[in-house]
């Protein structure tokens, strides 16, 4: 739906670098990446904000580079609302209609669908000044909405809210996404959003894009070291193949072998990937890579619990509370490892 | 003006002039009433829209612009009557508008006097407007024109109290309308330039009810500007 063909631009310290990506009809998109990558220059690029130096922007296959904000079908949700706190909640949200030549009685009729839809009706008279967080969030939202974007744009729009709104919020995206078709773009450095919302993601590192794909893919098969940390993937494990029979690679990986699927070639150096529910505590059922080790530490996280091995290499496996408690795991139990060569996604260095 | 309190008796006699609406206390107040609304009127007109002009649009020298305009807040009065007055003596370039020694002169001095004070509270206006909310209105898709129009609607109370100020500072000048309306009684004399010379006389009733207005007005400004900032 809209691509970016090597695009370079440059607003103050932060860079875009020869982005390319491609945003498909009906994706929801992310853009993730540590701060100051350059995130919301990417999302205001693609709302027309900022002219590239170099590159093309094209929208359906047409050249849209140059074209102002106003006709390209977006709307923009910052962080911070970005409200207009003179004007009533139903004169915020029909905004956009109204600049767009609607009368204001006939622009508020056609929003008050929306603002019940989005729990807003009762506030449609209250000035933004008056309304929590959350409210304000959701007014910036329906505001955007109402104007029927080809493209919605979201900078961070949860992580000014309450862990409670952010859910509620998050349900409201995924129903905009999924029962409207809406094409969504959001910017965001969280990897539980990302996780929950995307269906296909970018990394931006300073001002580059280092990945782009299908979000299950960029999560747990990136292409880099450096994505790998950002996304989050828990064992990252430096090593050289020692041996590679039909795809089946041996890589020695400092005083432990694996053997992961790969046609990198003996010599070569790689980096392994390993995600931590890939990592199995206790009988791996005939997985290639089955080691034995000591428990260093178990950290519990909610539900959940990280579980520490030291197997000759260090590996963190995530195992629910329940099965810590099942396996009476503690710091120096003996323990079996498992992990399945095909969940050992590997970068070779030289790609 | 002997004995003992001069102060205490002209405050009274002061009190008397106003509540029986001397003729000429009446004259003065509405004289300097005009020509300061009006200045400040004619000020607005032409520095709200450069003020948004320097704000909306990018230039070199732009900073530089700004310094300047925030320099001129405390150009002196006098400075500007001398000026004034050298453009519209007779034989100055604006000599045959014959505005020397008229309210129209003290209009046109006060005028240039807060024109930059209005244009950098202007600046400062719209600046307050941040621009995550500049570019979330033109995304909503506001033509150029709309988003300077809703940025300046936002920004109106800001606005509203620079021009305030603006009118604060032409009603309580002295240096420019003595300079270039010469004080004239019935003609160019106002609040200031006539307490300015009623002190000088010892005429200190008079002085003192012109200054109690001068201060009403300056104080009605403050509450208003209150008023308006509170929104």
């Amino acid at each position: 739906m809209i691509a970016f063909d090597r695009v370079s631009l440059t607003l103050g310290s932060f860079r875009l670098k020869d982005v390319s990506m491609t945003i498909g009809q009906g994706d929801y998109y992310f853009i993730v990446g540590p701060s100051g990558a350059g995130k919301t220059v990417l999302l205001e690029a693609i709302a027309g904000l900022h002219l590239p130096e170099h590159g093309r922007i094209l929208l359906r296959g047409e050249e849209i580079t140059a074209l102002p904000p106003e006709r390209r079908g977006v709307a923009l949700v910052y962080q911070d609302y970005s409200l207009f706190p003179h004007m009533t909640v139903a004169d915020n949200v029909s905004y956009g209609l109204r600049v767009r030549g609607m009368e204001r009685d006939a622009a508020r009729c056609e929003v008050a669908g929306l603002l019940e839809r989005f729990g807003l009706g009762h506030l449609a008279d209250r000035y933004p000044g008056t309304l929590s967080g959350g409210e304000q969030q959701r007014v910036a939202l329906t505001r955007a909405v109402a104007v029927k974007p080809d493209i919605l744009l979201l900078d961070e729009p949860l992580s000014a809210l309450d862990p409670i709104t952010q859910e509620r919020f998050i349900d409201d995206l995924r129903r905009l996404h999924r029962e409207d078709g809406l094409t969504i773009v959001q910017v965001s450095h969280s990897r539980r959003e990302t996780r929950l919302l995307a269906t296909r993601m970018a990394v931006l590192i300073d001002g580059r894009l280092v990945d782009e794909g299908r979000a299950d893919v960029v999560l747990n098969a990136p292409k880099s070291r450096e994505v790998a940390t950002f996304v989050g993937i828990e064992n990252i494990l430096d090593g050289t193949v020692t041996a590679n029979e039909d795809g089946y690679a041996v890589v020695d990986a400092g005083g432990r072998t694996f053997e992961a699927v790969t046609d990198a070639a003996a010599g070569e150096a790689v980096t392994l990937c390993i995600r931590a529910d890939d990592v199995v505590i206790g009988n791996g059922g005939g997985a290639r890579n089955t080691m034995a080790g000591t428990v260093v530490a178990v950290v519990e996280d909610g539900p959940v619990a990280g579980v520490k091995v030291d197997c000759g290499v260090e590996l963190t496996a995530v195992l629910t509370r329940r099965s810590v408690q099942d396996l009476s795991l503690a710091p120096g139990t003996r323990v079996t490892v498992a992990v399945r060569a095909a969940a050992v996604h590997v970068i070779r260095s030289l790609s | 003006m002997v004995n003992g309190s001069p102060v205490v008796e002209g405050f009274i006699e002061a009190i008397n002039l106003i509540v029986t609406l001397n003729p000429q206390v009446v004259e003065i107040t509405i004289r300097s009433l005009y020509v300061s609304l009006t200045a400040t009127f004619f000020a607005s007109l032409v520095a709200l829209p450069l003020g948004a002009l320097i704000y909306f649009y990018e230039f070199r020298g732009k900073h530089a612009l700004v310094s300047t305009l925030q320099t001129l807040y405390a150009l002196p009065t006098v400075i500007v009557g001398l000026i004034m007055f050298l453009l519209l003596s007779n034989i100055g370039p604006f000599g045959f508008l014959r505005l020397l020694y008229t309210p129209g002169g003290m209009i046109a001095a006060q005028t240039v006097l807060i024109i930059p004070l209005l244009m950098g509270l202007t600046v400062s206006a719209l600046s307050g407007i941040d621009r995550d909310k500049r570019y979330t209105i033109t995304a909503l898709g506001a033509s150029r024109l709309q988003t300077v129009t809703t940025v300046i609607a936002e920004a109106r109370f800001a606005v509203m109290s620079g021009v305030l100020l603006g009118f604060g500072r032409a009603i309580s000048e002295v240096g420019a309308v003595m300079i270039v309306g010469g004080n004239i009684r019935g003609a160019t004399r106002v609040l200031t330039t006539a307490i300015a010379l009623n002190t000088s006389m010892a005429n200190y009733s008079m002085s003192i009810a012109l200054g109690i207005i001068l201060l009403s007005v300056a104080l009605g400004v403050n509450v208003v500007l209150s008023l308006v900032q509170r929104r």
